[in-house]
């Protein structure tokens, strides 16, 4: 199959929606790029400060494919006001951690506004598309991974891919989903490449995905901790440990049913969570396996997260931050040692 | 806080006919019947909920909205009882609502201050201040996009006028030149906080920094607020960018049903708007050049009063919702089940 990076297959996805749908829009900061100059209007227009939208202007236009002011409230909002009038906005938030200065459209309007409707109109259409990741020495305001916030409004959807293909089927779905949906990007994943379908599929929002089946422990990861815990996953397999491997895609709606049903065959949970722990989707998701499937449990489910900090700077450091695939080994050999040690 | 007094109007300004004015007082009356039954309705412990009444404030929704189509959308604010019966939404639909019954305007999930009608274009109204601004920059872009004249128009208070938001959305609005009226009414107050203490300037005064048309008017003066809102409107179908329109009025109820003890209000300057009441000042007008205009007035009147009450009778009838239904329409799309915990159902 044909190989593409993640930011490719993310690119390609908005490009055959906007192709398929006139509806379609894109707008955020420089996601065109040049805008301010006049008559520029090339292809090596910016496309968003790491490319994901290049060429796209070139394409539909400067009508759909829109640069914004740095004004976050405003161009959100005028995306979830053109939902209501049926247009599908990709609006891009450009790093999770600039939430703060929008955070009121995200979850009183976006997130509210069709319950507090009636729920009788066609939903809020529109995807938000964020970068997410510590690693690339930004310091603490362009690095977290704080989906967890987000997921907590009901209303939202929230999806963060691991992989190129599921980047690109999750982009077309969320893009056709009625609701707003939060699309996550881990920027340590841009330049990752895997094989991608051609043409147009899509990958269900709400359903995690067994990526491997494995007897002994269930490991779920989040975005790019499923690299992570490959590694991991690959040298327990030489101790003769056979982990069940879930990429959860979905952030919310929470797919439970298939971490439920993964952990009630082997009785042990691993998390693995670029999030800071507290009230996050790994305790979240500790929390529901424990009081949910307490009689199936063999050992203590634990997770494996960055320490409860804002993302440091110092390479040495921010390489300490993030879980590392020796912290899910230890995780496991835990789980599994609890066992062997009744 | 100086008003212009309203001269006796003995002619009606150029370009405004009579029909329209008949209209606007229809409009108007709905509005202050509507607020004065749910102000006593309150009082009396029948209605639910946390109320925002406009009256005295009526001129500002119904002389800026007759300008607009059914398919023109306007945002609002938590006090958005007034603009959503001059954008046409059903009277006894909204009352139904804010008996917190099933069948209104928001299937009980919104409540007064959430009222929405998208049918009519009353898109979306809530307890953010300023939260409007933003969403009705999309409204006006899709209109313009779409290649239509349709315009949208964003409602908001003096208090709001403070708000980033709405500074943002103003400059989105007019780099884009967007066809979008922001509507301003100052009501002197955003809850007990003076716009003299908010502001250092005018808030119709920003409008020029951002590039953008603005006009000051007596909010009080439907005539004015409607000759002020055509020309703005104009300007928007004309694809000549957005306007701001500050309208000067004041809240007969304060800020909220049920507020403490009003010290904050100047008794003089209550006087003075009450003096100039906008239904009062428009009858007089009307009463100088239409000579059975008595009659026509007691005929509104009655008619809405009529209509009022069968709203309220509405209101009290329709079944509570069914409690089930607090966990349904969280999410739009049908494919999707979740429970009450917000967790996927295979």
């Amino acid at each position: 199959m044909r190989v593409l990076s993640f930011a490719d297959a993310i690119n390609e996805a908005i490009q055959l929606e906007m192709a398929r749908d006139p509806r379609v829009l894109v707008t955020g900061e420089d996601v065109a790029g040049g805008a301010t100059i006049p008559g520029f209007d090339r292809a090596d227009a910016w496309g968003g400060v790491f490319g994901v939208t290049r060429g796209l202007v070139t394409e539909f236009g400067r009508d759909r494919v829109i640069d914004t002011p740095i004004s976050e409230s405003a161009f959100i909002g005028a995306a979830i006001g053109a939902a209501t009038s049926g247009y599908r906005t990709v609006t891009e938030l450009q790093f999770l951690d600039f939430m703060g200065v929008c955070l009121d459209q995200i979850i009183n309007q976006a997130a509210k506004l069709h319950y507090a409707r009636g729920s009788d109109s066609a939903g809020i259409p529109i995807v938000i598309r964020s970068m997410i990741g510590a690693g690339s020495r930004a310091g603490s305001t362009q690095s977290q991974s704080h989906y967890s916030t987000v997921a907590h409004f009901p209303g939202l959807k929230v999806v963060a891919p691991a992989t190129p293909a599921d980047a690109k089927g999750l982009m077309i779905s969320a893009i056709r989903d009625q609701d707003p949906v939060f699309f996550l990007e881990n920027k340590a994943l841009y330049e990752t490449r895997g094989p991608v379908p051609e043409g147009d599929y899509t990958v269900p929002i709400g359903r995690a995905n067994v990526v491997r089946e494995g007897r002994d422990v269930t490991v779920v990861t989040i975005a790019r901790m499923l690299s992570v815990a490959e590694k991991a996953v690959a040298e327990l397999a030489g101790r003769g440990i056979e982990a069940e491997l879930i990429d959860l895609r979905t952030i919310a709606p929470l797919d439970l049913p298939t971490i439920l049903e993964s952990v009630g065959r082997t009785g042990r949970l691993v998390v693995v969570d670029e999030d800071t722990p507290r009230c996050s989707v790994a305790s979240d998701i500790v929390g529901l396996v424990s009081s949910r499937a307490f009689d199936k449990l063999k050992a203590a489910p634990r997770m494996v997260t960055s320490p409860h900090t804002p993302v440091p700077f110092a390479p040495v450091l921010e390489d300490a931050f993030i879980p590392a695939a020796n912290d899910v080994v230890q995780a496991v050999l835990a789980t599994v040692g609890q066992e062997v040690a009744v | 806080m100086n008003q212009t007094k309203v001269s006796e109007v003995s002619e009606l300004p150029a370009g405004v006919p009579e029909a329209t004015l008949v209209d606007l007082y229809r409009t108007m009356s709905l509005i202050r019947t509507f607020e004065e039954r749910v102000h006593e309705l309150f009082v009396e412990g029948e209605l639910p909920g946390f109320l925002h009444l406009c009256s005295g404030q009526e001129a500002t929704a119904a002389g800026v909205i007759a300008h607009l189509r059914t398919e023109d959308g306007i945002t609002s604010t938590h006090r958005n009882h007034g603009h959503a019966l001059a954008k046409g939404v059903s009277p006894a639909a909204m009352m139904i609502e804010l008996y917190g019954r099933a069948g209104g305007t928001n299937a009980g999930k919104g409540g007064s201050m959430h009222l929405a009608d998208q049918r009519v274009g009353h898109v979306a109204s809530g307890g953010i201040v300023g939260a409007g601004a933003p969403l009705a920059l999309g409204l006006a872009q899709a209109a313009k996009l779409a290649g239509t004249d349709g315009v949208a128009a964003v409602f908001f208070g003096d208090g709001a006028a403070q708000q980033g938001t709405v500074l943002e959305s103003m400059n989105l609005a007019a780099v884009w030149k967007l066809p979008i009226l922001f509507v301003c009414e100052n009501n002197l107050f955003g809850q007990a906080t003076t716009i003299g203490y908010s502001s250092a300037v005018a808030p119709a005064a920003r409008a020029e920094g951002f590039g953008m048309a603005s006009e000051e008017v007596d909010g009080q003066d439907v005539i004015a607020v409607y000759q002020a809102a055509g020309r703005a409107v104009e300007r928007a179908r004309a694809g000549e960018g957005p306007t701001y329109l500050e309208l000067t009025t004041y809240s007969y109820h304060g800020a909220w049903e049920g507020e403490p003890k009003r010290a904050y209000r100047l008794p003089e300057v209550e006087s003075d708007f009450r003096g100039r009441d906008p239904l009062r000042l428009l009858a007089a007008a009307l009463a100088a050049v239409k000579q059975d205009w008595i009659d026509v007035k007691d005929e509104i009147e009655e008619e809405i009063e009529e209509q009022v009450e069968s709203a309220i009778e509405a209101g009290r009838a329709a079944p509570y919702p069914d409690p089930a239904t607090v966990t349904e329409g969280v999410y739009a799309d049908p494919t999707v089940t979740i429970d009450r915990d917000g967790l996927t159902v295979h």
